[in-house]
């Protein structure tokens, strides 16, 4: 969701900061580092919305089973799809795409990586604001409700002031911010059954269930999935650090698919135990804690979403930074950009944005799963795990994965008939499901129907015109009777 | 994402990376199948016994 590993990465700066391939020579992390950086990645304070969301579907045992197989299950597309790519070439996701969506088609991934960062800065500088607004009330203020927009606002000014001096700014911080929110997440988890007990929260029933218990379980599943999906903007950045895909397996599933799960416990429970907190804890700390420790672990949350947002607005930045139009502007307005959209958001939809937080995991689902779906495909069955390395970068007329104009409409047509996949079998907006939702959930099938139209395009309309360079299967010797 | 000729310097890293020494060590099968393992056959035991509770 929100990580800079490029920036504590070995090498030389045109291979670290311009995204070009990374030798074997020059990559200095090893397993631990990439482990550090997976579980800085994941663990942040949104992980409690995404354990709250849980709540809605399953009771404490259930859904605890739920979360740990959701995790796992999500990481296993992840790391199929960017793990042995990115590793083998040192690449990162975006220039990894070229060879499914076209030269400039991998403008796709910009935007996509540039989506996801963005809304989960926004769930955070909104959760700064819920957490100003408890402040104040809990010191007997009385904050209306525009506080919660006004409090995220200042907290996006505050983080352009600190991005203002560039990337450096942004240096070491996500990995002790990980660290206190898995601190903080044990403080509230032992609040919470101080305050309720074991008991209670094993009897706790889901808060909005569906009648049928399949769905309940592929919804819960379908949260986790999605949420982990999101890893595919960062995966291949932080593996392509590393001499060894076999040293980053490890570290990148535990680090990044099970942290994820196991960060979302906490709020998992609270939102079984505090129906309608959905798991947010600005919004029972003070009731839960009491007011000194309340207000002590809310000021808390601000510091910790200020300190996640500056790395995730960077991390943005540096999206969208890769479009050429935008090279043209200077890194102060680069950020200004990156988090335009934010100040509306943040600052005049708070409660819609915060409401609708299911249709954003739906999104990173609806966008990612196909993604992962047609990278597999193109990279394990129809390059035979070989991609021609300068053709990478050659955006020329020449370039081998120029297909049509930059655009490989193969690509584009499997993300669509992915994307639409999804949203057949789950609404995003009303997370209404079709079967077979309830026995395969969206993501996975979503990604299996894009990979196979990936494959069928390829073979029937993109190889036959030996372009995307690809290998005409060798023809069979001829036998001689 | 400019048409420009490659330059000569990333060029140059390019066919580095094309030889299989400077490329990263890759997943053996045995990775594969404890990948398969902890990803597929876990989380389905996983929900197999979570149906049962």
């Amino acid at each position: 969701m929100t990580a800079t590993p490029d920036l504590a990465a070995g090498g030389d700066s045109a291979s670290v900061q311009d995204g070009w391939p990374l030798p074997r020579s020059q990559r200095s992390w090893g397993p631990f580092a990439v482990f550090s950086t997976s579980v800085s990645t994941a663990i942040a304070t949104w992980c409690f919305l995404i354990g709250g969301f849980v709540s809605f579907y399953l009771p404490a045992g259930k859904g605890t089973i739920a979360i740990i197989a959701g995790s796992l299950i999500g990481i296993l597309l992840i790391v199929l799809a960017c793990l042995p790519m990115s590793s083998k070439y040192g690449i990162d996701s975006v220039v990894g795409s070229r060879p499914q969506l076209g030269s400039r088609g991998s403008l796709l991934s910009i935007a996509l990586i540039y989506g996801s960062t963005l809304g989960w800065n926004v769930v955070l500088f909104i959760l700064l604001g819920r957490a100003t607004s408890s402040v104040l009330t809990a010191l007997g203020w009385d904050t209306p409700g525009w506080v919660v927009g006004a409090a995220g606002v200042a907290g996006i000014l505050f983080v352009l002031v600190a991005l203002g001096k560039g990337p450096a700014a942004v240096r070491d911080l996500s990995q002790p911010i990980a660290v206190a929110v898995l601190v903080l997440g044990f403080i509230v988890l032992g609040l919470l059954l101080w305050k309720v007990g074991l008991g209670t929260l094993l009897d706790a029933p889901a808060t909005y269930p569906s009648e049928s218990g399949t769905v309940n379980w592929a919804s819960a599943l379908e949260v986790l999935i999605a949420s982990n999906l999101s890893w595919w903007a960062y995966t291949g950045a932080m593996v392509r650090n590393s001499p060894s895909a076999r040293q980053s397996l490890w570290p990148v599933v535990i680090g990044l698919g099970l942290a994820v799960g196991v960060g979302s416990l906490t709020g998992f429970y609270a939102g079984l135990v505090i129906p309608d907190s959905g798991g947010d804890p600005t919004q029972f700390l003070v009731d839960v804690g009491g007011p000194v420790i309340g207000v002590v672990a809310l000021l808390f949350i601000i510091l910790a979403n200020v300190g996640t947002a500056v790395v995730g607005v960077y991390a943005a930045t540096v999206a969208i930074r890769q479009v050429p139009a935008v090279q043209t502007l200077s890194w102060r307005a680069t950020t200004v950009l990156a988090i335009l959209p934010a100040f509306v958001l943040v600052g005049f939809f708070s409660n819609d944005v915060f409401s609708h937080f299911s249709t954003f995991v739906a999104f990173l689902g609806v966008c990612f799963g196909p993604m992962c779906g047609i990278q597999i495909v193109d990279f394990f069955v129809l390059r035979k795990q070989r991609y021609d390395v300068p053709g990478l970068y050659d955006l020329g007329r020449t370039g081998v994965y120029r297909f049509w104009g930059g655009f490989n409409p193969v690509g584009f047509v499997a993300f669509l008939a992915g994307v639409g996949t999804y949203i057949y079998l789950l609404d995003p907006v009303s997370y209404v499901s079709r079967a077979p939702f309830q026995y395969m959930t969206a993501s996975i099938p979503s990604a299996v129907v894009a990979g196979l139209v990936f494959w069928l395009g390829t073979v029937l309309i993109v190889r036959p015109r030996r372009i995307g360079g690809y290998q005409e299967p060798e023809a069979a010797p001829a036998h001689t009777s | 994402m400019s048409a420009e000729p490659l330059d000569p310097a990333l060029e140059r890293v390019c066919v580095q990376m094309s030889q299989t020494e400077m490329q990263g060590e890759a997943l053996t099968s045995r990775d594969y199948w404890l990948l398969a393992l902890v990803t597929i056959a876990v989380p389905a035991l996983l929900v197999l016994i979570g149906a049962l509770l």
